[in-house]
């Protein structure tokens, strides 16, 4: 009896452990490259292209400066290595504090470095050594990447505001729409019902890409082309369909004797819709709000074509980092940008969705 | 609490939709003088002065209220819509060096905007179609210059740049500039393929070779000691299908006196082979299928050695002049191949600020801006004659010295994308031989040649 409480003890263990090393592994593989983005993010150009990739960045750079060929020899302590190397060989101290920035994220005005100079020929001069060096240390600027980002897309907060606009115009138009639709056919039976329900996916079968012209045609003759309002229409188009089969099937699984009861009790069938099915079917409206919130702030075919003026959010990280080639930090840090906002939709709306693991059939 | 939050949230939600709908149209609106406002403030800052003496800080209040509004007067834009200068440095320094002082000399703001070369075509065409023109100015690749100007969406400059006497066009590019005499683009940025070398890479450089003037044979000796050295291949290709791999054998083809794209001459055979050495002996970077630009391996040093886009091997460069190396691309029996490309500035017809896009045209052309741009973009070829004597001795000069040597000695060729149906699937093709025959460590046969070549003819147009 013992014994066999003792195997069922050390099998359940054994169980509990093997889940947990599965779980500990599935969190790994969907935290380690979010962590590395967020980490390259803060790094400096010259750090993001270290072998092995450092896994902080550091708050300070240490330099080593001496006389060079062409002017003055600038070193930088590599931690991997543990030893100076050498970056630059010049006179030019502007050209020096443009390095400096640009990819060592430290902010030394010409001045600065021109004292450390000073300082170097001071030295010299007294140990009458012309190969004497001297070292020094700065502060990195952590949001350089972030800082640079906004620099160069002056456009950046606007355009964060009107993809805002955009998702969330998306929003209410899918779910009045899609929403009503979605109610339809959860409750009325009529001729043509599935295939009409079936139907209004196929939206979603045609590129962006291969009717953003006609798109834009269209919208120019309304009047919405480079619009908010007119890019939110264009991608309430496929959101519509996803949020019909969403909201149907929440629809289907409130029974209907509810608001019945509603009713018998004196409420409109209006009335016993907001009161009764409405609450009810909050989560799956959630969800499609986040899917068309996730569509809207992501899509950038089609925003490209459609906006001029007015670019959304997405465009703008697109055209910063479309030739990023040699600034991965940068690339990160624009990716973290345009992440964070989808990230905070997501937290907020995250307990709504959580209730349709319970509480309704799906 | 509970409520009060979900209503401000509500009610901002509520301003943001709102806001969204009304948004006003675009418009620009010209500059007022700023004299005239000004002398209006005087005035009356006289009159209360000469009514109170006492409320001075109110007079003060006052007068900077005025100011402020009159400083918020939006000026008129120039819509700058460019393939060139994508990257986030390149950009920061376009605009802060090269937009600002325009912009702060005319009073005007120029919105620049970085897109590639389909979407610049793809714009320009909807606004032709719906005659609403909004971009004033575009940067085109010379690849793609003839749909622009068959299609009749920019405007002839040649009476404008007749007038421009300080500065003259390399002629290498009218080809792709011009058509039917005329100009309708103004080149900038040309750029040929430059060999880099790390310098850990210099240890293995073969007996009697010099970086400055070296051949394929040497180059190919140079990869296979680094390989057998350090026991991994160090040489860069852009080996994902569809970049410039056509480019860097191309130029080296042309170096045989092969045509381009030419993959099954006896000349092109010859130019295999020095790329078949360097596949048998292991000679490529083991994520060479992961590359699309060696810039980046470049950088992290897993690659050491690599022939590529001039401004690509200055924008390595300029990560660290003391690390690496540059050189002129190698040559072969009949000299120094390239490929060389140009993009130009085209004024998109039908532009509503004609004037305006001319005058920021003239500026950017000028040869002393040529050169700072040229400087601040990684080390393009400034395409303007007079623009050579503005060059220094600095690192970044070298670049751009080294470049125009290779363009004015080398054999040059442009990409003829115009002439087939699709010049990615053209890419395509030797992406596919380098893929099945250099990957695999084997040589190039003639068989697997001619049916390189058979896939390229058969997307001529």
């Amino acid at each position: 009896m013992s014994d066999r409480s003792g195997r069922s003890n050390i099998k359940r263990v054994g169980r509990r452990t093997v889940l947990y090393i599965v779980v500990v592994g599935v969190v790994l593989v969907i935290l380690t490259p979010v962590y590395f983005l967020v980490s390259l993010s803060f790094l400096s150009t010259r750090e993001a292209y270290q072998y092995p990739l450092p896994l902080f960045p550091d708050f300070t750079t240490e330099f080593k400066l001496e006389r060079g060929e062409r002017g003055y020899l600038l070193s930088v302590y590599d931690d991997q290595s543990g030893e100076y190397e050498t970056v630059l060989d010049t006179e030019d101290m502007e050209k020096v504090s443009t390095y400096m920035r640009t990819f060592l994220n430290t902010l030394m005005t010409p001045e600065e470095i021109q004292q450390q100079v000073d300082r170097l020929e001071s030295n010299i001069t007294v140990t009458g050594m012309e190969n004497d060096a001297i070292t020094f240390t700065h502060r990195r600027d952590l949001f350089q990447n972030y800082k640079v980002f906004f620099r160069i897309t002056r456009d950046a907060v606007p355009a964060l505001i009107r993809s805002l606009q955009i998702a969330l115009l998306t929003i209410i138009i899918s779910l009045s729409i899609g929403g009503m639709a979605g109610y339809a056919f959860a409750r009325y039976r009529f001729k043509g019902r599935e295939g009409l329900k079936f139907s209004v996916l196929f939206v979603r079968m045609f590129p962006a890409v291969a009717i953003a012209i006609p798109m834009i045609i269209i919208l120019a003759d309304m009047g919405l082309y480079d619009q908010p309002l007119g890019l939110s229409l264009v991608y309430s188009v496929g959101s519509i369909g996803l949020t019909v089969w969403i909201t149907a099937s929440i629809f289907m699984g409130i029974p209907v004797s509810l608001e019945e009861a509603a009713q018998v009790f004196g409420a409109s069938r209006l009335r016993a819709f907001l009161r009764i099915t409405l609450p009810l079917a909050f989560p799956g409206l959630a969800a499609a709000a986040m899917y068309a919130f996730l569509g809207a702030w992501n899509e950038t075919v089609s925003a490209i074509i459609l906006t001029q003026f007015r670019p959304t959010f997405s465009v703008v990280v697109y055209q910063t980092l479309l030739g990023s080639t040699g600034q991965v930090n940068l690339a990160a840090a624009a990716g973290m940008t345009m992440a964070v906002p989808a990230v905070i939709f997501t937290f907020f709306i995250r307990n709504y969705i959580n209730q349709m693991w319970g509480g309704i059939t799906v | 609490m509970k409520r009060l939050s979900i209503l401000t949230v509500l009610t901002i939600v509520g301003a943001l939709v709102i806001s969204a709908c009304v948004a006003p149209p675009p418009e620009t609106i010209e500059v007022p003088v700023v004299q005239t406002v000004l002398v209006e403030i005087e005035k009356e800052v006289k009159v209360v002065e000469t009514v109170v003496v006492e409320v001075e800080k109110e007079v003060e209040k006052e007068v900077e209220k005025i100011i402020e509004k009159e400083i918020e007067v939006p000026s008129k834009t120039l819509v700058f819509s460019s393939r060139l200068f994508s990257p986030p440095r390149e950009q920061e320094f376009f605009i802060n060096e090269i937009i600002k002082p325009f912009e702060e000399e005319h009073g005007v703001t120029v919105n620049f905007q970085i897109l590639d070369d389909n979407t610049l075509l793809d714009r320009a065409r909807v606004q032709q179609e719906t005659d609403h023109v909004t971009t004033d100015i575009v940067v085109a690749h010379n690849s793609r210059m003839p749909e622009w100007t068959e299609a009749g969406w920019v405007e002839d400059l040649t009476d404008q740049v007749a007038g421009w006497q300080d500065r003259t066009f390399m002629e290498t590019f009218n080809q792709d500039t011009n058509m039917d005499g005329k100009q309708f683009f103004l080149p900038v940025g040309a750029d040929v393929y430059l060999l880099l070398a790390n310098n850990k890479a210099l240890p293995y450089v073969p007996e009697g070779a010099d970086i400055d003037n070296i051949t394929w044979e040497q180059y190919a000796e140079w990869a296979k000691a680094i390989a057998e050295g350090e026991g991994e291949g160090k040489v860069c290709i852009t080996g994902i299908p569809q970049k410039s791999w056509i480019y860097q054998f191309g130029g080296e083809a042309l170096s045989f006196g092969a045509g381009f794209p030419d993959a099954n001459s006896p000349e092109a055979m010859e130019a295999w082979k020095i790329w078949g050495d360097i596949g048998v002996a292991g000679g490529f970077i083991p994520g060479v299928l992961n590359v699309d630009s060696c810039v980046d391996p470049m950088m992290r040093e897993e690659a050491w050695l690599t022939v590529f886009h001039n401004a690509r091997a200055g924008q390595v460069f300029a990560s660290n002049e003391t690390q690496y190396t540059l050189g002129p691309a190698p040559s072969g029996p009949t000299g120094i191949g390239t490929i060389a490309g140009v993009s130009g500035y085209g004024v998109m017809k039908g532009s509503e600020n004609y004037d305006l896009a001319v005058a920021f045209l003239e500026y950017l052309t000028r040869p002393d801006v040529q050169v700072k741009l040229a400087k601040g973009t990684g080390g393009f070829i400034p395409p303007v004659q007079e623009a050579i004597d503005f060059l220094g001795d600095d690192p970044t000069d070298e670049v751009i010295k080294k470049a125009i040597l290779v363009l004015e000695n080398g054999i040059a060729s442009g990409v003829p994308a115009g002439n087939y149906q699709d010049w990615g699937a053209v890419k395509q093709c030797l992406d596919d031989l380098f893929q099945d025959t250099l990957m695999e460590g084997n040589e190039v046969t003639q068989e697997r040649a001619d049916a390189a070549q058979a896939c390229i003819d058969g997307l001529l147009k």
